[in-house]
Order: structure tokens, then sequence, then C-alpha cells
């Protein structure tokens, strides 16, 4: 028990060792605006969690974060860098949107439950295709990924602006069936929904699907051995396919759950880049889908006390993307100063680590 | 004919961004240490560059600067990267991340605007005015461009030269397939891989000072839009061939200029925009396709 205390300091330490540098130079980005880092700092942290509407804000923020971060976590554990989640989120989104609008004969739970299908359905597909691309003709899925990115969100846009366009005078469908609404959790005010429970629901599901089932094991051992995509057995090429649509479904929940749950209808732009921030979630959880709730409600407080700080001071919100992405360089980093610890810890570390695989 | 002198007029201004930038990508991809952070790089390296030539007036020093700054966070990436254990992928995430949001937060911080800056301060690179092509089909496109597109195809020429016929291009090309000759030859690989990335931030800067002070006077948020990654297929495409990746990127900047032209026609702009993606998409599979027949073709007749 005591080790696994000691274990769990450990990994716990250094996304905090992370997140304390970057606020750090955060700070130091916000001394030139005249105002004092402390106050920007504390009307961010009042803005997220100083009240009842700022805390269910907070995890309305954080559901969508937590389904990109969990398709993102799941799939890094099994070894694929899926950076598509934005693209695969699009096209959720848009297929939510157009059955919840054009299937309006259904009863409502088959209705609802094929908006989510159709959803995830969407994102599978989409991901799956730059991994056949890589599993075929060995065209490496980063640059593949983008480009999907870019072309998914520009064509939903197209869809909702000419064959399918709303009422409204922007790239937007009809609202969908009233029927399809996710309901409210916290009032109508506020955007947290029923989605927010499913995604913890889901995160549950996926640690005990990676750590207590044969299938999660292989997916693991997929993970570390790195560099196997090169010599894939048919056996393998299966995996990872299921893992990339596995990711891209969850992709897929993310965008149904704006639609459904939120805008109630396709919005252009509806995203501020949902799936680039899940892969900060997924990596500051160390892709472990359980803290990948700890950390989305993290990255969904600073964003929703991103806007108060933006309000109340000088202080613009993209400060808070910088400050992500400087976390991911400390995640990501292994600094020299570990190693020259003594000889004793590193065999730890090995024991930690051999135990890790078995 | 006018048509097509307009395109190749449109696609030789669009051609520098992409190209500098692929030039990065290509002696990364030759030392194994694929920088994927180009994008960012490149977007940092046009807001500094509009910025300080708002405050100078002049779009030297600001070249100058942005190339500075571009390099020195090239070298923070190989550091992260080869010192201390960031994977080169996640470093990049980051790093485009971290361009898309520090260039926003000093944009509101240093001129109060959100979106796109532009004042009548901000002093362009300068053009190269050719009068005497003027009203000559097709080479009437070369009569009025940027300095920086003739200065990036001849950094073609140059890199083509410094990897095939010096010392230095013989030993970032070995450093590649084998680290460990270089390294028994007694040549820093540690070392020489820095300089190669920080070479690379700079070619980006360079991409970047073009995009906000040559074909635009003004910066935009995520003006980039993609590019990075564009000149990354472009380095793909021409095997981190020098000449292979200027015909590359030609090919990319043809085919943006081929949409800009487009969208004069009232096709709907999504769809357009969405060209450039597509293309680069099918070109990486076109490429791998031809790859995998002369291998094989390579195979029976060995």
């Amino acid at each position: 028990m005591n080790r696994k205390v000691e274990t769990a300091i450990k990994s716990i330490g250094k996304p905090l060792f992370a997140i304390f540098v970057s606020l750090l130079i955060g700070a130091l980005l916000i001394i030139p605006t005249g105002t004092s880092p402390l106050e920007a700092y504390g009307i961010l942290f009042m803005g997220a969690f100083g009240s009842w509407q700022g805390i269910t804000t907070s995890l309305a923020y954080a559901t969508p974060l937590l389904f990109t971060g969990l398709g993102a976590a799941y799939a890094f554990r099994a070894g694929v860098f899926n950076i598509g989640l934005e693209g695969q989120m699009y096209f959720g989104a848009i297929a939510a949107a157009l059955v919840g609008v054009y299937a309006k004969a259904l009863p409502g739970p088959i209705h609802i439950l094929l908006c989510i299908g159709a959803a995830m359905l969407a994102g599978m597909l989409w991901s799956i295709i730059p991994a056949i691309l890589k599993i075929r003709y060995n065209i490496g899925v980063f640059i593949t990924y983008i480009m999907f990115n870019n072309i998914a969100q520009l064509f939903s846009d197209y869809l909702a602006a000419y064959p399918f366009k709303g009422e409204l005078s922007i790239a937007a469908t009809y609202k969908v069936s009233e029927k399809v609404f996710l309901p409210k959790l916290a009032g109508e005010m506020i955007d947290l929904n029923f989605g927010f429970i499913l995604a913890i629901i889901l995160a549950v599901a996926l640690y005990f699907l990676l750590f207590k089932t044969q299938f999660g094991y292989e997916s693991r051992a997929a993970g570390i051995n790195a560099g196997f995509t090169e010599y894939m057995g048919v056996n393998a090429v299966k995996k990872m396919l299921i893992v990339v649509m596995i990711s891209g479904g969850i992709a897929g929940l993310a965008g149904a759950e704006q639609v459904l749950g939120v805008t109630h209808r396709y919005m252009s732009g509806f995203s501020p880049g949902f799936g680039y921030t899940g892969i900060t979630v997924a990596l500051l959880a160390r892709t472990n889908p359980l803290a990948c709730i700890i950390t989305a409600i993290f990255f969904g407080a600073l964003n929703n006390g991103a806007i108060q700080m933006e309000i109340f001071t000088n202080i613009s919100r993209d400060l808070v993307t910088s400050i992500q992405a400087i976390m991911i360089i400390f995640i990501a980093a292994d600094f020299a100063w570990k190693k020259r610890k003594t000889t004793k810890k590193q065999d730890e570390q090995k024991a930690e680590s051999k135990k890790e695989v078995a | 004919m006018e048509m097509m002198t307009m395109v190749l007029e449109t696609t030789l201004r669009l051609l520098p961004a992409i190209l500098f930038a692929s030039l990065g990508g290509l002696i990364t991809q030759r030392i194994k240490l694929v920088n994927l952070g180009l994008e960012g790089f490149m977007l940092i390296g046009a807001f500094i560059a509009v910025a300080v030539s708002y405050y100078t007036g002049s779009a030297m020093i600001a070249v100058l600067v942005t190339v500075l700054c571009c390099g020195l966070m090239g070298l923070f990436f190989a550091v992260f990267n080869l010192r201390f254990k960031a994977d080169n992928i996640v470093m990049s995430v980051a790093i485009n991340m971290f361009a898309l949001g520090i260039t926003k937060y000093f944009m509101n911080l240093l001129f109060g605007v959100r979106g796109a800056f532009s004042a009548p301060e901000i002093v362009g690179l300068p053009k190269l005015r050719l009068v005497f092509l003027d009203g000559i089909p097709i080479l009437s496109a070369f009569s009025n461009l940027s300095v920086f597109v003739y200065l990036a195809l001849i950094l073609v020429l140059v890199t083509h030269i410094i990897l095939y016929r010096t010392k230095i291009g013989l030993r970032i090309r070995a450093t590649g397939p084998n680290p460990m000759a270089v390294e028994t030859a007694g040549i820093g690989v540690y070392r020489l891989k820095c300089w190669v990335v920080t070479v690379s931030g700079m070619l980006c800067g360079l991409g970047g000072a073009y995009l906000s002070l040559g074909q635009l006077t003004m910066f935009t948020d995520n003006m980039t839009n993609g590019r990075g990654f564009v000149a990354m297929a472009a380095s793909n495409f021409g095997n981190a061939a020098p000449i292979g990746t200027f015909w590359g990127a030609a090919l990319f900047s043809f085919s943006d200029a081929v949409t800009m032209r487009a969208q004069l026609y009232g096709f709907p702009p999504q769809l357009i925009q969405m060209l450039p993606y597509v293309v680069t998409v099918l070109t990486l599979i076109a490429m791998a396709i031809v790859k995998e027949r002369r291998m094989k073709r390579g195979i029976s007749h060995g």
C-alpha cells in the first residue's frame, strides 16, 4: 500500500510541477499588462470556482474536453497519435445535427440514440482513413490528421451553409428536434447537461477496459512497443484500426454533446479547439482515463475563469492557451536532474516500469 | 493567356512562405528529427515581423529580429527534444498551440485589437520592379514581385549545394541514416542536430516574415492556416531533396492560386478552401503509390 501511495505521488508530482512552471511563466506574461498576476489568477480562480454558477459553468466547459481527452488518452495508450480529434468531432457534430433535424418522425429514445450513433460513426469513419493510409502506404498520420481536421471543419461548414442551411444568417443547420435535447443539469441558463455524466461513465468504463481486461492489456502492450507499426502483422493492423475507431468514435461523441446539449444545432466554429485541448487533457493526465476527469475539469475551469479574467481585467483569455502549451512541454520533457539522483531511486524506477509492463 | 499569367503571378506570390518553411522541414527530415512545429514557428515569425516593423519602421530589422527569434525557438526545440527527451510530435503540438495563443495574446496586449492588426506604420518588404517585362505574356508575372520570391529560389539552390557539395552537407546527410558513424568520425552529432534545427527555425522565420510583410502587410489570427504542415508535405513530396521539395512547394502554391481565383467565380467558399488540403492528401497518396511501384520494379529487375 505504502508503495502504491509513493508511486501515486511520483506520478502526480510531474504534472503538478508542469502546472506550477506554466502558471509562473503565465505570471511573467501578465506583468506587462499592469495587472498583478496574483490578482489576475485570483479573479480567474473565483470565476471558475467562486460560485455555484461558476462551478457548473466550469463543468460545462469541461464536458467536451473530457470526451476529446478520453479519445486522445485511449489512442495514445495504444500507441496511435490521433491528433485528428478536432475533425472527427466536427463530423460527429454535423452528423448528430442532421439526424436530429431530419429524422423527426422517430420516437424520442430511438431518435436520440440514432443521433449519438450517427455522431460516433462519423467520427470513426473520419479517424480510420488516415490509419488505413498509414498501414497501406506508410504515410505519417500527423500531416494527414491535420489536413483531415481542416477538411472536416470546412466540409461541415459547407453542409450547414448550403444544402442543409437553417433559418439563421450564419452557417448553421435548423434546430434539432426538442426530443433529442440532452437534459440540463443546472438550470436552463447553464450549459451543463447530461453529457457530463455520460463522459464520467465513459471515463470509468475506459479505465476498466484498459486496465482490467485482456483487450486493454494488448492495447497498452502495443503502445509500449514503440515502432511496432513497421512490422505489423494482420493482427496488429486490426488492433490499430480498432483503437483508432474507438478514439474517433469518442471524439464524435464530443460533437454530439455540443449539438444535443449546448447549441442544439450545428453552428460554424462551435469549437474553440476542443480536439486540440483534448490532447493536453490526455497528456497532463498521463493518458490515464480517470485522471482525465480531473485534468478536463481543470482545463474547463481554466477556460471559464479566463473569460471572467478577460472581463474584469485587461488580460486576454488567449493567455490560457499559451499556458496550456507550456504545460505540455514540461510534461513531455524529462529533466536531467532526475537522472542524477541516487542509484537506489533508479532501481525503484526500473522496478516500477517493469510493474507497469507486467 | 492573361488568365495563365495571373495564376502564375499568384503562384509566385504564394510560393515563398511555403518554400522557406519546406526547406526548414527538409533539413530536419535529413537528421531524422521531424520538426512539425514549422507551423508555430512561422506564425510567431509572422507576428514578430509585423510588430518589429511597426515599431522600428524598418523591414530589414524586422526580418533580422524574426530570423534570430525563430532560430532561438528552433534551438529550444532541439534541446528539449534531444537533451530532455521530449517527444518531438508532442513538442510540435505544444509549439503550434503556443504560437496560436501567444500571438493572439500579444496582439491584444501591444495593439489592443483582436483578429487582425494592420497599420500604415508597418513597412512591408521591398519589391523588385522589372518594368521591361510589363505587357509581355507570362513573363509579366515576374514584373512586380517581392525580393523574397527570388531569395527563396536562391535558397533552394544554396541548400542543394550545401547538402551535396560541402562537408557539412555530407555530415547532415549521414546523420539521419547513420548517426553512430558520424559520431565515430569525431563529429558532435548533438551539436550538429541543434544547428540544423536552429537553421530550420530561421527558415520558418523567413517564411513567416514573408507572409505578414511580403504577401500582406498585416497580421491576422492563425494566418499561417496550415501552411507549415503543407510545407512538411512538400518536403515529403521531394523526398527531402531541395529541388524536389521546390516542385512540391510549387505544386501546393499553384493549387492555392487556383483556389484563390476560383473563389472569384462564386463557388461555395468552404469547398474551395478545402481544395489545398485535399490536394495535399492526394499528393501524399500518389507519391506513396509511385514509390511503391518503383520499389517493386527495382526488386523484380534486381
